[in-house]
């Protein structure tokens, strides 16, 4: 019985020295985030739009945009992309066998007709039904059948001409300005192989005509506390990840991509659930083993916003997909795990994920089990078990809050005090239940990958379209 | 030292500093708060600091900063109150008819409003409305407050005022123009044109080869007024350079102004030069050219290039230029060639006119691969519809 004891004090020793660890390090890199911003802030240009608007130098760019069930927000989203200001850009929009009436909604609203357009390049996908064209405007649209996500992108790249390519969920609302800024790190280095913008929540927003005219912070409880972990994960640690060039995510909402490295790398990974996660590391890899230099880099000020989920059901479905895709993501990649050959992204990027990302969960999970058993069968005293309980509650508050304020000391995209004041609120209340839930949620996507087989799915999301969203 | 090492040095500097400290203040509240315990168990107290310390430091920034936001806020609704009225005074006072005195209260008792309105005006307006705003400028102090401001050490405030100050056509020094930030180079530069000062266009247009493609893309604009000064004057020295890139900053400088200025011997100069930059130099050819035939010469030598991959530039040269010889050898990219270059091919042949879309008609009939023929001439038609 008392090695039972030791061992499971060994276990507890490794969660809060684990505790420790991840705390401080996102800590750090929070404040790394903060002065790389406020640093990025002051170099911006600040008379520049028209020029870049006007010149015909800019690359042109294919926004590429896999839909599949997107009835209710097709066709505002695609007049949003096609109304971007960028001086040479053209849509495609991919509808993945649709059983809604999404192809028939684009092809009546922007008058498509069946074209003869050939594809470009071989990636593999499933079968191309027909593709269509818009007589005025620079639209294509691919209708095809069922393939997934990473298929659908693929399928546009066949078909794309231009030397950059935006991988865009059909689902969001790009800001008008939002292309001409995330070209920017591919003007400033030839070296920039893929940018990512930030993406904000856009429940509680105002949308009108396809824009955000109204920023607000999410009514409810549920999408404020998303809204919070988008700014903890995009302010705090993809600027500093980015700062270091050990970026390994650039959202598959918004991404910018140089056309020849992703044909280079094989494009999207067929059925894979973290398609824009693989795609990053596989860049990595690929400049790496080539002794390219090269750039991966995320910008704050492009923003895509997004709807999140309002409800547990799809918010739990949600999670457990982006667990799953992570894990798989890692597996196929291990080799730079700890690798001195992939430089930071071996050494720092790569076990960041690991440790943080993937197996966080995992010790979470565990340290609540232990405790709560080790209470019953009095092995830990209730003292030691409330200090731990309120340490991880103090730290978790610590670095929410900081990423609100990290927002609000950069980009300040809310106007009104209360928005500012409502998301410190949730900032401290989500470490009541809704992180303890999320852990659950994404340990159970860790046991998903080796209780199930690979399926091409796609996220179901119950949607309430961009329409309903008010102030 | 570059100035982005020295930025990334600072940055990890005051991160360890930063640390230091946290660790320092989580010691101390340790020592103060629980004794030392043999297990790590023992080291929860520990953790409760940890947190503690930045905590407080957080709560206490989110406090300040709702604060100021409120503060913001209160500020922006009444600057939402008196804008309207400063627009309107600075519009009859710009025009020549307004009430100056009114003007000078608004402009020293709501200066932020003011200043953004005044800039909003000052990029809007040409001609008179401008030359009227740049003297306000100088009659309300706020080009003496921008010239002060070029001394700033926050550079967004720095570039700004060189900005303001180039807008209203007031001298900025040319020492900025070697600024260690490319945007405040470039703010710079762009006043400097402004301002009329008669080295600035060589000055600026020597300075090109340094800056990264979107320096170059702001200041292609700027320099848009003296292309024709820059061409005849200094453009052959530099497309002569032994460095490439002062060679291809001028390429990008013809591509971006696309305006028919020719250069002597610019076919000649730019055939001497590598692929990649004969590739580059293909969409400047029929503005640049001394003459048509040198150009269509360097098509042509390009459609005939070995590498494939150059060939679908040239094909939109030959058709761009309307180069109706180049018909057999487009035809023969569209048959033989990949699917990019045999698109390029086609497309080009379609706009040629109705002896390139009877040759395009002739392959959808005739060929093993007619699509891209098909398609090529599927978008003419859509085209001519409109």
């Amino acid at each position: 019985m008392s090695s039972f004891y030791h061992v499971i004090n060994i276990v507890l020793d490794v969660i809060i020295v684990y505790a420790f660890v991840s705390n401080l390090n996102y800590f750090v890199l929070m404040a790394l985030g903060f002065f790389v911003l406020r640093a990025q802030r002051t170099t911006e240009g600040s008379v520049e739009r028209d020029p870049l608007f006007k010149s015909r130098l800019m690359p042109a760019i294919s926004i590429i945009a896999p839909a599949h069930n997107e009835e209710l927000s097709i066709v505002q989203s695609t007049r949003s992309m096609l109304q971007l200001e960028y001086p040479e850009h053209e849509v495609i929009v991919v509808n993945d066998g649709s059983d809604d009436r999404t192809l028939q909604l684009l092809i009546e609203e922007f008058h498509l007709y069946k074209s003869s357009r050939q594809p470009l390049h071989n990636f593999v996908t499933a079968t191309v039904n027909a593709v269509y064209e818009s007589q005025n405007l620079k639209l294509l649209v691919i209708d095809k059948q069922s393939g997934g996500k990473s298929d659908s992108l693929n399928a546009a790249i066949n078909y794309a001409s231009t030397p950059l390519i935006a991988a865009v969920d059909s689902d969001s609302l790009l800001e008008s300005n939002s292309l001409l800024l995330v070209v920017r790190p591919f003007l400033e280095d030839e070296s920039t192989i893929g940018v990512g913008g930030i993406i904000r929540v856009v429940n509680g927003c105002k949308v009108e005509h396809g824009a955000v005219t109204t920023v607000g912070a999410p009514h409810s409880l549920l999408a404020k506390f998303q809204a919070v972990e988008y700014l903890r994960a995009f302010l705090g640690g993809r600027v500093a990840l980015s700062y270091m060039n050990s970026l390994l995510l650039i959202s598959g909402a918004f991404g910018l991509f140089r056309r020849d490295s992703v044909i280079e790398a094989g494009g999207f990974e067929p059925g894979s659930l973290a398609e824009d996660l693989e795609l990053v590391i596989r860049l990595h890899r690929i400049s790496r083993e080539k002794k390219r230099v090269y750039k991966i880099v995320f910008v704050p000020t492009p923003v895509c916003w997004t709807e999140v989920p309002d409800s547990l059901k799809t918010l739990r479905v949600q999670r457990k997909r982006w667990q799953r895709g992570g894990v798989e993501s890692m597996w196929k990649h291990r080799g730079m795990l700890f690798n001195p050959k992939f430089g930071v992204v071996g050494c720092f990027g790569m076990p960041y994920l690991l440790l943080l990302e993937i197996l966080g969960p995992c010790i979470e999970i565990t340290g609540f089990v232990i405790s709560v058993v080790g209470l019953l069968i009095g092995f830990i005293s209730v003292t030691s078990a409330l200090l731990f309980f309120i340490g991880s509650v103090l730290f978790g508050t610590m670095i929410s809050v900081s990423a609100v304020l990290l927002e609000e000391f950069t980009t300040r995209r809310y106007a009104h005090p209360l928005d500012l004041a409502s998301l410190i609120v949730a900032a401290f209340v989500e470490n009541f239940g809704y992180r303890q839930l999320n852990a659950f949620w994404r340990f159970q996507g860790i046991l998903d990958v080796a209780r199930t087989k690979k399926r091409r799915v796609w996220g179901k999301m119950t949607r309430r379209g961009f329409a309903s969203q008010t102030t | 030292m570059t100035k982005s090492q020295s930025s990334k040095i600072r940055v990890w500097a005051s991160i360890t500093l930063m640390v230091g400290l946290y660790a320092g203040a989580v010691y101390w509240v340790y020592r103060k708060s629980s004794a030392p315990s043999g297990s790590i168990a023992g080291l929860v107290p520990l953790a409760t600091s940890l947190a503690m310390v930045p905590l407080v430091l957080v709560i206490i920034l989110a406090i300040l900063s709702l604060i100021a936001k409120s503060i913001r806020y209160i500020a922006r609704v009444r600057s939402d109150r008196i804008s309207p009225e400063i627009r309107e005074v600075l519009a009859s006072v710009a025009v020549g008819s307004g009430d100056r005195e009114r003007l000078r209260w608004l402009s020293q008792n709501h200066r932020r409003p003011f200043e953004v309105i005044f800039t909003e005006f000052l990029s809007t307006f040409g001609g008179q409305v401008n030359s009227e705003l740049s003297i306000l400028a100088v009659d309300l102090g706020l080009a003496e407050r921008w010239r002060r401001a070029t001394r700033s050490r926050n550079s967004l405030v720095q570039k700004t005022a060189l900005a303001n100050l180039g807008r209203t056509g007031h001298a900025v020094d040319a020492s900025f123009l070697r600024h260690p930030l490319e945007q405040t180079r470039i703010e710079a530069a762009c006043a400097l044109l402004a301002c009329g000062a008669a080295d600035a266009p060589a000055l600026v247009f020597k300075m090109l080869p340094d800056q990264s493609l979107l320096g170059r893309i702001l200041l292609a604009e700027s320099l848009r007024p003296f292309a024709t000064k820059i061409c005849e004057k200094y453009m052959a020295e530099e497309l002569r350079s032994a460095e490439p890139r002062r060679a291809k900053a001028s390429i990008d400088l013809l591509r971006a102004w696309e305006r028919w200025i020719p250069i002597e011997t610019f076919s000649r100069l730019v055939a001497e030069r590598d692929i990649e930059f004969r590739v580059a130099a293909l969409p400047t050819l029929r503005y640049a050219s001394a003459t048509e035939q040198e150009a269509t010469q360097e098509v042509f030598d390009l459609l005939e290039f070995p590498d494939e991959r150059v060939h679908a530039t040239a094909a939109k040269a030959a058709a761009d230029m309307g180069i109706s010889e180049s018909m057999p050898l487009l035809l023969s990219q569209l048959r033989k060639e990949g699917p990019i270059s045999a698109l390029a091919a086609a497309q080009a042949l379609a706009a040629l006119g109705s002896a390139g879309k009877d040759i395009l008609e002739n392959e959808i009939i005739s060929s093993a691969r007619p699509q891209y023929a098909l398609q090529a001439l599927e978008q003419s038609l859509v085209t001519e519809r409109g």
